[in-house]
């Protein structure tokens, strides 16, 4: 489904991402760890087409894919780590806007809008303008308007920040069901717990650079740990020595 | 308090450090230039009022001392309001409290110093505009030191009861309406009060101030204007305390000086009573906010176009946002200023009509690139950073960019053409003047309107404060000063044809239409060039632009 080969990017005198290199088949849900200012969100940027590459090649479904990619832009959608919306349009609103662009029909859009509200439980502000809501609402709204549009790769970006654990139970289980009917799922985050709930593989970039990735039960066996925890903080204190010193 | 002093000093100093010089001496250079305006101005009157030989000194301090009443009476309300909505915003909403109330530091030194910025931020333009007021009037009327001394004291008083008003309402009117909901109302009665100001001053035609065989109007005019009820109100005070230092009669001066003392200490005392009494409970009112009036709705529609889903997005943010619409409200006071300037104008022989429809056109592209700074300008970092949908969508990036453009230019050209029209519909211009609105409004707004847009992509702002905060950056104020220099110089460009044009006209000699006809599409091919240089430097920026 998506392959990213050698990617980089470059912030005025640093080097944020450095050679990234992995790859998600349909169905697979793919975490990627990291400290504070690794690259996750970078990385995210770039497939969502908010940021250019200055390096390396990414292919959708065999393509080779690019931010004015339009076609292949169709597939994917996008939930940022802070909530990017407008907040004088309604929820509601909001979401049609969103289909809008994406060129969903009348038709095919009013169930899946109706039922979002419904699942992650905040139907009483579908009409409220979106300045009124609260920090976790924002965030609902934004996983429902990645997920109405049914794309074939979701990038998420600490999704689950500011949602209270029943939504977010929810959304898990929601987030397994579409990667069983085929949506590759990339997410950044920092809640190792999360990640290895819901992760089949898991990527560490650490400093611009991936610097383990895998099966996560295999990683964990081959690194002699047993929680993702242990073997995220030994990844993380190993790669820093070289710098440390 | 003093960390807070520091910490603005600070910010202050980072802002400098920050690349921000060249804005602060732009900024500088501007009000430098609005304060000669008005130097020039109100040194005209005075020293006119000074110099009148006919009548006597006490009689010119009276005509100075109503005129001083009607600006300061202006600068008053002016000043209240400013108050009013800063300290609702200082006190209630201002994003530093909630960190200032969880730190160690005593809610009422915390008051004190929102007090100190609310008075800065409310009183500053009104200081600024007082300036060329009290120095051409102790110029002409009270030249010691001494009496400037006591005018400023006046004035400094005038001030405090002003801000210290405006923050005893800012305190008590939350206590009946939510402060969210009441800020957006209250910033668009001011906009309504200022626009009502300006066209009031408009329909006082001050020019008859300069005019010595209409100075009986204007006395029974100001005469007309000097109800009691003003005397219990500080604008009144202030000029009469003016009048009394011109006139060098002290005891009535410190009377005047003491009643307003009185009145500061009050509402000094009013405000800290408001502060300790009902502040905190206030401000735990602040996230009650209202529902608003709107519809929500987002009805299918039979049209495919593109740009359908921003144009229903970029109509609802904006009939949702009082600071956005209302600002339509100056437009239509500016529009009222130029219809009745249209009606006024003297017109000593036919002729000069022709030029005053030259002019015409200079007065809509004026207008035209006001908007452009206060909606165009921003309409790109005003998105802020809800661009993140368009960028992950697959909306094509280009079309946003055209939809832009789109979007406010079809208007502006509306707004230009209608402008011409009332003068035309005014003073009746002869048929070469259409041709020319046609040949001089249509390329300017075009290039005005893409200037606009492609400065303000340049700002590579993507989460402003407000519309302010953009105008205020370094391209915004670039594009006022080339907006104001590609006027001037497309004006001058076109003075050629149009002199010829008239001169042989009013000769009754051949009229050379090849050469006006080379002119003008001279002056086409130039706007042309430059169209098509910002358009495509436009595109660049944004099809390059990451958020």
């Amino acid at each position: 489904m998506l392959a990213v080969t050698n990617l980089q990017k470059k912030f005025a005198k640093r080097q944020a991402l450095k050679d990234v290199s992995f790859s998600l088949a349909a169905g697979e849900i793919y975490g990627l760890l990291g400290p504070n200012g690794a690259g996750k969100t970078t990385t995210l940027k770039i497939l969502a087409g908010l940021l250019a590459a200055d390096g390396g090649s990414i292919t959708i479904e065999g393509k080779p894919y690019h931010r004015e990619q339009h076609e292949l832009k169709k597939l994917i959608a996008y939930v940022p780590d802070q909530p990017f919306l407008y907040y004088k349009l309604s929820g509601e609103e909001h979401l049609n806007f969103y289909q809008d662009l994406y060129k969903i029909p009348y038709a095919k859009r009013k169930g899946k809008i109706d039922f979002f509200f419904k699942y992650f439980e905040f139907e009483e502000y579908r009409t409220e303008l979106v300045e009124n809501y609260s920090a976790g609402t924002r965030q609902k709204l934004l996983i429902s308007q990645a997920l109405a549009v049914e794309p074939k790769l979701l990038l998420l970006d600490e999704p689950l920040v500011s949602i209270d654990p029943l939504v977010g139970k929810k959304f898990k289980k929601y987030l397994k069901e579409v990667a069983g009917m085929g949506t590759a799922v990339l997410f950044a985050t920092h809640i190792l717990t999360l990640a290895q709930e819901i992760c089949r593989r898991i990527g560490i970039i650490i400093d611009g650079r991936i610097v383990v990735q895998g099966n996560l039960e295999e990683l964990m066996t081959l690194a002699g740990q047993s929680s993702l925890e242990e073997f995220y903080f030994k990844t993380v204190l190993d790669n820093e020595k070289p710098a440390e010193a | 308090m003093k960390s807070l002093l520091k910490l603005k000093y600070r910010q202050l100093r980072n802002a400098l450090v920050r690349g921000e010089k060249k804005k602060f001496i732009l900024f500088f250079l501007l009000g430098l230039f609005f304060i000669f305006v008005l130097g020039f101005f109100f040194n005209k009157i005075f020293s006119y009022l000074a110099q009148v030989q006919e009548f006597p000194h006490f009689f010119k301090v009276f005509l100075a001392e109503k005129m001083l009443m009607m600006i300061f009476m202006t600068l008053f309300s002016m000043l209240l309001l400013s108050a009013l909505l800063t300290s609702l915003d200082i006190f209630f909403i201002s994003r530093d409290l909630h960190f200032l109330f969880t730190t160690p530091l005593p809610v009422r030194s915390a008051f004190i110093w929102k007090m100190l910025e609310v008075s800065v931020y409310s009183s500053a333009m009104v200081v600024f505009f007082s300036l060329p007021v009290l120095f051409f009037y102790c110029r002409y009327f009270a030249p010691g030191a001494g009496q400037a001394l006591q005018i400023l004291l006046a004035f400094l008083l005038f001030i405090a009861c002003g801000v210290l008003t405006g923050m005893m309402l800012g305190l008590v009117i939350p206590a009946f309406f939510s402060v969210r909901r009441l800020q957006p109302v209250l910033s668009v009665f001011s906009i309504i009060l200022i626009s009502s100001i300006v066209v009031f001053l408009r329909l006082l035609r001050p020019e008859r101030f300069l005019e010595p065989s209409e100075i009986d109007n204007v006395l029974k005019y100001m005469g007309s204007l000097d109800l009691k009820i003003f005397y219990y109100f500080p604008f009144s005070w202030l000029a009469r305390a003016m009048s009394l230092t011109a006139d060098g009669r002290s005891v009535p001066y410190w009377k005047t000086i003491a009643l307003f003392v009185i009145l500061v200490a009050a509402l000094l005392a009013l405000v800290l009573w408001l502060r300790k009494t009902f502040y905190l409970q206030l401000f735990d009112k602040l996230n009650r906010g209202g529902r608003g009036y709107f519809k929500s709705s987002w009805h299918p529609s039979r049209l495919k176009n593109d740009f359908l889903p921003l144009l229903r997005k970029e109509l609802k943010i904006f009939l949702r946002s009082p600071a956005q619409w209302s600002q339509l409200l100056i437009v239509g006071a500016l529009v009222a200023v130029f219809v009745i300037n249209m009606k006024m104008i003297p017109l000593p022989h036919p002729s000069v009509k022709n030029f005053v429809s030259y002019l015409n056109l200079v007065m809509a592209l004026f207008i035209v690139a006001g908007l452009n700074s206060r909606f165009t300008f921003t309409s790109i970092p005003g998105e802020g950073p809800g661009l993140a949908h368009i960028f992950s969508s697959p909306f094509v990036k280009e079309k946003f960019y055209h939809f832009k453009l789109w979007f406010h230019l079809v208007p502006l050209l509306l707004i230009g053409f209608a402008l011409y029209a009332v003068g035309d519909l005014a003073l009746h211009f002869d048929a070469f003047t259409r041709v020319i609105a046609l040949v001089f409004l249509t390329p300017a707004i075009v290039f005005l309107t893409i200037l606009s847009l492609v400065l303000g992509i340049e700002t590579n702002e993507t989460n402003p404060l407000s519309p302010e905060h953009v105008i205020v950056s370094k391209q915004g104020i670039s594009y006022m000063l080339w907006s104001m220099i590609y006027l001037v110089a497309g004006m001058i460009f076109l003075i050629r044809p149009v002199g010829i044009y008239y001169w042989h006209h009013f000769t009754h000699a051949a009229i050379p239409y090849r050469e006006i006809l080379a002119w003008f599409l001279g002056f086409e091919l130039v706007n042309l060039v430059l169209i098509t240089f910002y358009y495509r430097r436009g595109k660049k920026l944004w099809l390059a632009r990451e958020l």
